[in-house]
């Protein structure tokens, strides 16, 4: 037993890692502990998820445990860099000349369903198939680590070494299982084939051919999809039932059982499909996984998020036999999310914060009151505006209610975060700037005594000002700071018992945890403190809505109005709403902006998601909304740009980067992978704005 | 018409180290090393021969300087020797008098004193105005007679209006920057040039231009050049910039003189890019991950 004290928690090295992932897969991810007791099989790694080990203390050296992480991430990040999902039907493998693959699947095939997904489907055992392939691709993965990462290769060796020490015994395994076992053994670097029964000597010599071949480093997933249906071959051909016979040692390890033509290979593809009959449980052929490696998950699919419960089975529904059960239902039934503690509300779902419902209208609206107006909606498939299309209801928030008081967070993060007051202190405005050509001054501006020089001397009557006068820099500038309020914003922080401070500030809103809200609010309020320092004016406006015709622009602190008591019992009274049609909202928030005498203006849009209504783009069809929400935002904050309001928007979404990349260039963004660097990441924006600002004159 | 400067002897042996150049007669004495990574060549040679300003766009230590004096050899003229080059470095305080010219008091009267621009613009060559968007903007509009089909200098103190030489070109540059638009040039003035983005390298290119530039083997300059390419992705992290190839040259050199790799990519690195201490680990554990030992 490893030494525990030499154990490292995932906790204390998540922000690390994260930033090493990030690094080597180009992806965002969080990383999210299961327990001990948990079985890790029961969590599937997606997309923007990776599953690993609370606490890692397989070895004595505490450097040896944290490398465990490493080598773990890393070969995650190899099924991007390498492609794992990637396959593609029609291209050829590099290893394997026959190609066992059809060239035709001829098989029924739903529009979005990838490569992989149909191969997967001509397989009669499809979960031994899906997991031999994983197996199969680990092993091609590991080699590539080994060759792209050789400062990780000892890592590497020690990880394998450490699980192989931990696999199960062959001695009572069925034949199937016993080279499906072997296949993961020697995935994990075992040299030495064991001692096995003479019927299984030439599948294993066969096996440990055709695994050779993935070891190249120019081996594709093409060629893991031909490894699988060798190995599947090899071991559907081998009786269920073990059969009482001595082991023998095999005679020869390694040599090469002849042409790959010549194989033992299943070459009628599709297989049947599978009817399950009672006690088909024996024909199983379970692999005990590998635990550094992960679950493939329903990464192989075209999804790219977690779909609404049992959306997937009925997505992959085409002319399916009766009994027949697909992979991804099969692994639907695994937990996506093994985070601990109650659970949260789905995304733009109704709850007690509100009690407006959600009416479809037609055509265009008018403004019912003063405090109504109306915006048009831009239609990027249409590439015209729908005019007259949204109406704001424009409303100050309540008073009424208890919350966070702007000085007990500043108190908090003054106590936790130690370069808050360095960073409160650098907002005033700084330095001093020449000011040139002066009647009078501190000191002497030669060109304009130069040119005053030359003026006498050719006659004519020079210019007074000839002196520098450093004047304090005046800043005239107004920042709007609007606030999504969607109902998103409810959800508890996932990953902030992890925090070290997370202790503190849960307290400042009675409660042992966070919820977005709550750190939104503290954002807000360190925002106000920080403005009152700098004496800048600033808005602030909060914003939902449900539909086009009632979008919720809550007014927190207006532009022009001086900082009170009022504002603040406003800030702690921000709750969830309902959706996010930021587009209007900016809107809105431009008109506001826009009429401020301010020389410079900013409008700071703060978001924990991307833009979503309940009408915003659903008439164009199934999946539409996503883009054109994000184009008449896009929209919407070129058209303030064109009256002089300089957006920007901040993002608390670890899968912001995929919807936010078609703004790079035009508008400035940033993404958070934490709702919990929102405070220090908004001061520190301000900050940077203002310092622009000042210095581009 | 007033010539440039004398050009003055150093003063003192200690001195003798450096040497003095006019800006208008500084020229590259030999073939700088640049590796293309696309049709720049062919882009910026179609420009010159047209006559048409140029605009370089792309992060810092990429390669855009490299790539002008580069130009300026491929370009020579019949007697084989490179363009001139003059360089003005654009900063907030830089004036149109700082580029056009001045008058100055000598004795008891006055002369006139051309601005590098100036020269520039009546000896030909390539006026390089290095990070343009740092100037103010009143500023760079004193180039836009230049610009157009006029190619004229006005000198408004002089009441005169000088042609460019036939082989004068102007070429600018800037770092666009972390996603901002805070710092841009006007539309008036990004519209007179051609444009010709500048990005980091591919691997394999940046390892052999590390390997050249610094003296390290192939091998370890491709570790490098891995190591810079996986720390540029950090930039949603709170990277604003990810390592420049000069920076990845830097610790090829420093390996070079027997600083070991680890510590080398550190200050060269992740001291240079970062000052959040999160971000610098990762960044380490990215560097030992890569690096053979």
């Amino acid at each position: 037993m490893a030494d525990t004290t030499a154990g490292v928690s995932l906790a204390s090295l998540r922000p690390r890692l994260e930033v090493y992932y990030t690094a080597i897969s180009a992806r965002r991810t969080h990383l999210i502990e299961y327990g001990d007791d948990d079985d890790p099989a029961q969590f599937a790694d997606s997309h923007t998820t990776i599953h690993l080990p609370s606490q890692v203390s397989l070895f004595p050296q505490r450097r040896h445990n944290e490398e465990w992480y490493k080598v773990a991430l890393t070969h995650r990040a190899g099924h991007y860099e390498r492609g794992s999902f990637s396959f593609c039907w029609s291209r050829q493998a590099h290893h394997f000349a026959d190609r066992l693959l059809p060239d035709d699947p001829t098989l029924d095939r739903h529009p979005a369903e990838t490569d992989l997904e149909v191969v997967f489907q001509m397989f009669t055992y499809r979960s031994l198939a899906m997991d031999l392939f994983t197996v199969l691709e680990a092993v091609r993965l590991d080699e590539w680590t080994r060759h792209r990462y050789p400062g990780l290769r000892g890592a590497l060796t020690r990880v394998q070494s450490q699980e192989l020490s931990v696999r199960p015994s062959i001695t009572s395994l069925s034949p199937r299982n016993v080279i499906a076992e072997l296949l993961v053994r020697q995935s994990l670097g075992e040299r030495v084939l064991p001692r096995l029964a003479p019927g299984l000597h030439q599948p294993a010599r066969w096996q440990r051919t055709v695994v050779s071949r993935l070891c190249s480093p120019s081996s594709t997933v093409e060629d893991t999809v031909e490894a699988t249906l060798r190995v599947y071959s090899l071991i559907v051909g081998l009786p269920a039932l073990s059969a009482k016979r001595a082991p023998s040692a095999l005679t020869v390890n390694h040599s090469p059982l002849g042409n790959d033509k010549e194989g033992p290979w299943i070459r009628d593809w599709p297989q049947a499909a599978r009817v399950s009959l009672e006690g088909d449980a024996v024909l199983e052929v379970p692999i005990t996984p590998v635990r550094y490696r992960g679950g493939m998950g329903l990464r192989y699919s075209s999804y790219r998020g977690t779909p609404p419960p049992g959306r997937a089975e009925i997505y992959r529904m085409t002319a399916a036999k009766a009994g027949e059960t697909s992979p991804a239902a099969e692994l639907l039934a695994v937990r996506e999310d093994g985070v601990a503690g109650p659970p949260e509300p789905l995304p733009h779902e109704h709850h007690e914060y509100g009690t407006v419902h959600f009416h479809p209208v037609n055509g265009p609206l008018s403004p019912r009151s003063g405090r109504e107006a109306v915006y048009p909606e831009w239609d990027h498939l249409e590439q015209r505006y729908l005019q007259r299309w949204c109406r704001v209801r424009e409303r100050v928030l309540s008073t009424q209610g208890s919350g966070v008081s702007i000085e007990d967070v500043v108190r908090t993060y003054q106590a936790v975060v130690p370069q808050l007051s360095s960073l409160l202190g650098r907002l005033l405005p700084e330095g001093l700037r020449p000011v040139r050509r002066l009647p009078d001054g501190d000191e002497i501006d030669f060109e304009a005594a130069l040119d005053a020089l030359v003026d006498l001397r050719t006659g004519i009557a020079p210019q007074e000002g000839v002196y520098i006068r450093r004047d304090r820099v005046a800043r005239d500038i107004g920042f709007g700071f609007l606030i999504d309020l969607s109902s998103s914003t409810a959800e508890r922080l996932v990953s902030d018992g992890d925090h070290v401070n997370a202790p503190a500030l849960a307290r400042l809103h009675g409660r042992p945890y966070r919820r977005i809200i709550d750190v939104i609010k503290e954002a807000v309020a360190l925002l106000v403190a920080a403005s009152e320092i700098a004496g800048d004016a600033y808005g602030l406006y909060g914003f939902s809505g449900t539909g086009r015709d009632h979008v919720d622009f809550v007014v927190i602190k207006e532009l022009e109005e001086q900082f009170s008591h009022d504002v603040g019992d406003r800030i702690a009274n921000m709750r969830p709403l309902h959706t996010t049609r930021m587009g209007t909202a900016v809107r809105h928030a431009t008109v506001k902006l826009a009429a401020g005498r301010m020389h410079t203006k900013f409008l700071v849009v703060v978001s924990d998601g991307r833009p979503f209504d309940l009408d915003y783009g659903q008439r164009h069809g199934d999946g539409a909304e996503v883009e054109y929400a994000m184009q008449d935002t896009r929209q919407a904050m070129l058209e303030a740009r064109g009256v002089g309001v300089h957006p920007c928007l901040l993002t608390v979404d670890e899968r912001g980067q995929d919807y936010l990349r078609d703004l790079r260039g035009e508008i400035d963004y940033e993404v958070l992978a934490r709702a919990e660097q929102l405070p220090m990441a908004m001061l520190g924006l301000y900050h940077d704005m203002l310092r622009v600002s000042t210095a581009g004159g | 018409m007033t010539g440039p400067e004398t050009i003055t002897e150093p003063a003192t042996a200690e001195d003798a180290g450096s040497a003095d150049h006019t800006v208008e007669e500084y020229r590259v004495r030999q073939q700088p090393y640049y590796l293309p990574v696309g049709d720049e060549v062919d882009i910026f040679t179609a420009a010159w021969e047209e006559r048409l300003p140029v605009l370089l766009r792309g992060p810092t230590g990429c390669g855009k300087t490299r790539f002008l004096e580069y130009m300026t050899w491929v370009l020579r003229g019949d007697d084989q020797s490179a363009l001139a080059l003059t360089t003005i470095s654009c900063h907030e305080d830089l004036t149109a008098s700082d580029l056009v010219g001045r008058y100055l008091l000598t004795g008891g009267g006055t002369s006139w004193l051309d601005g590098p621009l100036t020269r520039a613009v009546r000896r030909g060559g390539i006026c390089y105005l290095d990070e343009v968007v740092e100037a103010r903007k009143d500023t760079i509009v004193a180039i836009h007679p230049l610009t157009d089909y006029r190619r004229q200098l006005p000198i408004a103190k002089r009441d005169t209006i000088i042609d460019a030489h036939e082989d004068f070109l102007l070429a600018v540059s800037y770092n666009p920057g972390y996603q901002s638009a805070f710092k841009d040039l006007k539309p008036s003035t990004r519209q007179r040039f051609v444009a010709i983005e500048f990005s980091h390298p591919g691997e394999d290119v940046e390892a052999r231009i590390i390997s050249h530039e610094s003296g390290i083997d192939l091998e370890l300059a491709t570790s490098l050049a891995r190591i810079g390419s996986r720390v540029r992705h950090i930039d949603d992290h709170g990277l604003k910039e990810g390592p420049s190839t000069r920076l990845l040259v830097y610790a090829g050199r420093l390996i070079r003189r027997g600083v070991p790799s680890q510590r080398a990519c550190e200050v060269a690195i992740t001291h240079a890019v970062t000052d959040d201490p999160v971000i610098q680990q990762g960044i380490d554990e990215v560097v030992t991950a890569i690096l053979d030992g």
